[in-house]
């Protein structure tokens, strides 16, 4: 395949793959952003009405996952469906009955309730959606069912080994002496190994880990929890230091400290997590109809001058906050653009219809976060949406034309009054 | 008694098959004893290492690769598995069996375990060590490799114990994430009739039930090879392999 067949191809895949999200629309507004360090908040998961094991089920399972799972995880479960070239990380392989975020203990599998809530809540820093958006309980059920059928030993595996639940107590308050107690944890139970001194990754082993498809992987960035694969709420960290994650060289390390030391060791993880940090200005890169006129009229970019209004606009889980930014005609506005979904496929971009010659970013993801400065003297309503990374212009355009957004809950309204 | 034995060479290999004189034992069963011996595969190997990339203040510069070892002596093939195919199960007895993490280096690296066993993992080093351990086998014709167990042994001294990977017959395959070098296999059995060889090849396993089996021998390197083998109470069968190209 030649490169440029193979850029088409990826356009394809980024930007009309993602459609199928399409079917619900309905957007929540309550999901509050702490911008500072945790965005990744998916709000309540709602488990109810089960649904149980059945041949309808499975049957049920079997079209919402070629519906929807199988673009990356691939129609037989084994993480190569058309779209994983372009992800990174990879989608995961069903096969092997193997699960990072469990509740279980290291080695065996994920409860069902673990399941619902990973495709529920989606991953940070990794392509995974929240589905919650798109499917019904019932279809996220209907998943969990089937997705346990690529690995044929998910039964008989229960009855030999039946499920612990790892129990996590209340978090403490925690304070600069719980961190500093978490700090000599750290240094005891020797996280550094891997994640580094500093808790950036850089560890002596940091190197040589592979994960168990013998694919090299790097260690967590303990200073950047919003990338957390299980979360960054305390009783996640708590929780993935019980169970390590199956897949992956993170052992278990239950037992290793006692309830109260393992709380400060999270107090202190918690402490590395730095403020994000400040966006770069970037200048509009790929407007349909680029104005190099508009450019030496010095409206957009550095040139322009201190904002009038700064908007911080969150990219994550495949969704953007606000839905809605006001402005005035005239002021400078600079939208700060933050998003925790990384990797290669989970790329987004940044587009207002009628200032795409301004605001047109794409690669929003890399060195994210980014920002864009721009003079706001059209009035008007405009949509803004997700142009993807790999997007030149026009095919973001003509879906958006039809009504269609390469990332659809990734899009809103620009008000200039 | 004196008794000759039957033994078939199978797969066609060319296998260098001894008739030892049989004994009558003390115990009940059978006892099998020989040499596995590396020969047909050409020159032996001398000694092998692996570097060692990090905590070299612990691991020291380099350790032992311990994936094919070759007696000068007798071409003697240590670390192969000798285990009666077939033989009848003992249940879920109490058994236990261990590993450790020692110089940046599992001992032992490999050993046979009973399902229904307990594992105990040690860490005899002041650096961090995880045991991180892989079932591996054929389900429905396909292959699955599968994390049963990754646990970190973070101090000196700690001990953990799982039943967890011994609930299965088959390979399990042991690493150390932290330390990209080592490396151990455990092979897990319902029934207790195994032996592992020695630096010599040698081998020997007790109070086998009469009966006739394959006799299979596997090392991580090398493969499986096998020979039938037929008993009777009181034998002493002396089976010696050759694994040939």
């Amino acid at each position: 395949m030649n490169t440029k067949r193979k850029l088409i191809l990826t356009i394809f895949f980024i930007a009309v793959a993602p459609m199928g999200l399409l079917g619900a629309r309905a957007l929540t507004k309550d999901r509050g952003r702490d911008l500072a360090i945790y965005p990744y908040k998916v709000g309540e998961i709602v488990y109810q009405p089960r649904v149980k094991a059945s041949q309808e089920a499975m049957e049920n399972g079997k079209k919402v996952y070629e519906m929807n799972c199988a673009r990356c995880h691939g129609l037989k479960g084994d993480g190569t469906g058309p779209l994983a070239f372009v992800l990174e990380p990879k989608p995961l392989d069903f096969r092997n009955g193997t699960f990072k975020l469990r509740s279980t203990e290291s080695g065996q599998l994920p409860s069902d309730e673990d399941l619902f809530r990973t495709i529920a809540a989606g991953i940070p820093g990794s392509g995974m959606p929240a589905w919650k958006k798109k499917l019904s309980v019932q279809e996220i059920w209907q998943s969990v069912h089937y997705i346990k059928g690529f690995y044929p030993l998910w039964e008989q595996d229960l009855k030999l080994d039946p499920l612990k639940m790892i129990t996590i107590a209340e978090a403490p308050e925690f304070d600069q002496d719980t961190v500093a107690k978490g700090k000599a944890l750290y240094i005891k139970v020797k996280c550094g190994q891997c994640h580094g001194d500093t808790g950036v990754g850089d560890g002596p082993s940091a190197g040589t880990l592979k994960d168990d498809w013998g694919k090299k992987i790097l260690p967590g960035d303990m200073t950047k929890p919003w990338f957390f694969r299980g979360g960054s709420k305390p009783a996640d960290i708590y929780r993935g230091f019980d169970t390590g994650l199956n897949g992956t060289p993170m052992p278990s390390f239950k037992g290793d400290l006692s309830d109260t030391e393992q709380w400060h060791l999270v107090s202190y993880i918690l402490s590395l997590a730095k403020g994000r940090p400040e966006p770069q200005l970037v200048e509009a890169q790929k407007g349909p109809e680029i104005s190099e006129g508009l450019r030496r009229a010095s409206e957009i970019g550095s040139r322009v001058g201190k904002p009038d209004v700064v908007v911080n606009l969150v990219q994550d889980g495949w969704e953007t906050w606000p839905k809605e930014i006001r402005v005035k005609k005239g002021q400078v506005v600079e939208i700060r653009i933050w998003t925790t979904d990384n990797g290669v496929g989970a790329g987004h971009g940044f587009a207002i219809d009628g200032y795409e010659d301004r605001v047109f970013v794409n690669g929003i993801t890399m060195d994210s976060p980014k920002a864009i400065r721009f003079v706001a003297n059209r009035p008007g309503e405009f949509d803004f949406y997700c142009s993807t990374q790999c997007d030149p212009g026009q095919l973001s355009i003509t879906m958006k034309n039809m009504g269609i957004w390469g990332h659809p809950f990734m899009g809103g309204t620009f008000i200039v009054e | 008694m004196r008794k000759k034995f039957i033994i078939i060479c199978s797969l066609g290999l060319m296998v260098a098959s001894t008739l030892g004189p049989g004994v009558l034992p003390a115990q009940a069963g059978a006892t099998i004893k020989g040499v596995v011996q590396y020969s047909g595969q050409g020159p032996a190997p001398g000694e092998r290492w692996l570097k060692v990339t990090k905590n070299v203040d612990i691991c020291g510069k380099r350790v032992r690769d311990e994936t094919l070892l070759v007696s000068a002596d007798n071409d003697g093939l240590k670390n192969a598995v000798i285990s009666v195919e077939g033989a009848p199960a003992k249940e879920s007895q109490p058994f236990q069996i261990s590993i450790d993490n020692n110089d940046c280096v599992f001992a032992p690296h490999v050993q046979t375990g009973l399902r229904g066993g307990t594992l105990l993992i040690k860490s005899s080093d002041e650096v961090l060590h995880n045991t991180h351990i892989f079932w591996q086998g054929k389900v429905d014709g396909t292959q699955i490799e599968k994390t049963v167990l990754n646990l970190s042994l973070s101090m000196k001294g700690a001990e953990k114990k799982s039943r967890r990977p011994l609930l299965r017959n088959g390979l399990l395959s042991v690493k150390c994430d932290a330390h990209e070098w080592m490396s151990a296999y455990m092979l897990v059995f319902d029934h207790p009739y195994t032996a592992v060889t020695d630096g010599q090849g040698a081998f020997e396993m007790k109070n086998v039930p009469p009966g006739t089996y394959r006799l299979k021998v596997w090392h991580e390197k090398l493969g499986e090879i096998e020979k039938e083998v037929t008993l009777q109470e009181g034998d002493l069968a002396e089976v010696n392999f050759v694994y040939s190209k």
